[in-house]
């Protein structure tokens, strides 16, 4: 009796299920298709582990997988790169496989051929491919402002940065560490140094917001005329200056930093919960923003970690925005941040100032 | 707040499949084969094991995976 119950109901509710089950289905088609249009990275990536499936079967999708799981790796880091500080690097790649058909026209174009081995040796093909479109697809047109030490310090967080995207069982970031970041570190002091300071902007949220979009602007700036001394300097002396915002833990004062220079004109504040804040409220930091703005910080940089902070930020920015006529942009970015090893919330706004 | 979009990056690879076929369209296949063919920035001969890449230079050029050769190499781009 119990069992004719449960047919019953099963077939009474699929008899209103079926007469919508095309709309369902076309709901579903479409979310895809906008998923799709929205993420095709992400159907790379799926894509990629149906080749890699297939490779137990035979060779004939290894250029495939190959390409598929280049592609989808640097294009969903790229995007999210260009999340935390917009237009700091191409939309992601296209790869072309070379052949003896396509080769002469290529090397016509002045176009660098790198060697991709077949797939048991894919974790050096993902290497050798980031590492290829950092050094032609990231702030070209910047590096050549930077000391050699500083170049490979970013290069190489970028292609860590790259690499560290992959969330199935890849091991190129392992190959990557043995490899290429560990002996070129143990092999200069001096760029091991400037690495473990990239590494500790990067936990804050500070090396593709701050210092490589600043760093970018100044090339759109001065670029393709021939990098001097005063170049150099500037771009060591700001990336001095972000170190000790780096390593800034927390304190109970308004924190702020300031770096205006020739091309670089900066303004950095953190909003912390205790001290003025609670006491003064939000005039004290509008001060100081504005103050900046008169001493020429062409770009001001809010920060704020926890949600009361992050509250404040917004509710500071919004304030100067409508006070001070000279921003004329801003940009929000949501991440989370390191605090003595705390995965926080944070919160970065940028302000852009009038010159 | 929009900047600068960028367009995507075309990365151009040969897989180890076709490289001796790509190698004998320009006719280099014999001189790779009888190692003749040497890396541009640090002169040592490139073979299957340290190949990295080529392009033209006056000539086509071999890169070999050391690391000094590999930011040389950044240069040319």
């Amino acid at each position: 009796m119990e069992d004719t119950n449960t047919i019953t109901i099963a077939w009474g509710t699929l008899k209103i299920i079926l007469p919508w089950s095309g709309w369902l289905l076309f709901g579903l088609l479409g979310a895809l298709f906008i998923y799709l249009y929205h993420y095709p990275e992400k159907f790379d990536a799926w894509l990629k582990k149906i080749d890699r499936f297939l490779l137990k079967f035979g060779r004939w999708r290894e250029k495939q997988f190959i390409l598929r799981d280049i592609r989808s790796r640097i294009n969903i880091a790229s995007k999210r790169i260009n999340k935390e500080a917009e237009g700091l690097i191409t939309k992601g790649v296209d790869v072309i496989w070379v052949n003896e058909k396509n080769i002469e026209s290529f090397l016509r174009k002045g176009k660098v051929i790198i060697r991709m081995q077949h797939h048991e040796n894919q974790d050096k093909n993902i290497v050798n491919a980031a590492t290829h479109y950092v050094a032609k697809g990231v702030l070209h047109t910047s590096k050549i402002y930077l000391s050699e030490e500083l170049q490979k310090a970013l290069n190489l967080a970028l292609i860590k940065k790259i690499l560290c995207e992959e969330y199935d069982s890849g091991t190129s970031t392992d190959y990557f560490f043995v490899n290429v970041l560990r002996p070129a570190l143990d092999a200069n002091v001096k760029l091991g140094d400037i690495y473990d300071i990239v590494e500790k902007m990067e936990r804050k949220g500070l090396f593709t917001r701050i210092l490589l979009r600043e760093i970018r602007l100044m090339g759109k700036k001065l670029y393709p005329s021939k990098p001097t001394n005063r170049e150099f300097k500037e771009t060591k002396e700001f990336f001095d200056f972000l170190e000790p915002f780096a390593s800034h833990t927390t304190g109970n004062t308004i924190q702020d930093w300031e770096f205006v220079r020739d091309d670089i004109k900066v303004g950095i504040l953190l909003v912390a919960q205790h001290g003025k804040l609670e006491t003064e409220g939000y005039e004290p930091y509008i001060k100081r923003i504005n103050e900046k703005i008169n001493r020429g910080a062409q770009s001001i940089y809010l920060f704020g970690r926890k949600s009361s902070n992050i509250r404040a930020v917004k509710e500071i920015a919004d304030q100067i925005r409508a006070e001070n006529s000279k921003v004329f942009d801003y940009r929000v970015e949501k991440y989370f941040s390191f605090l003595r090893n705390e995965k926080l919330p944070a919160i970065c706004i940028m302000l852009k100032i009038e010159k | 707040m929009k900047e600068n979009n960028i367009k995507k990056e075309e990365l151009e690879f040969v897989h180890d499949d076709d490289f001796l076929s790509v190698l004998g369209k320009i006719r280099l296949k014999e001189d790779f084969l009888a190692g003749k063919i040497k890396c541009l920035f640090c002169g040592n001969v490139i073979t299957s094991e340290n190949l990295y890449s080529f392009f033209e230079d006056g000539g086509v050029k071999f890169s070999c995976n050391k690391e000094t050769c590999i930011k040389e190499l950044e240069k040319k781009q």
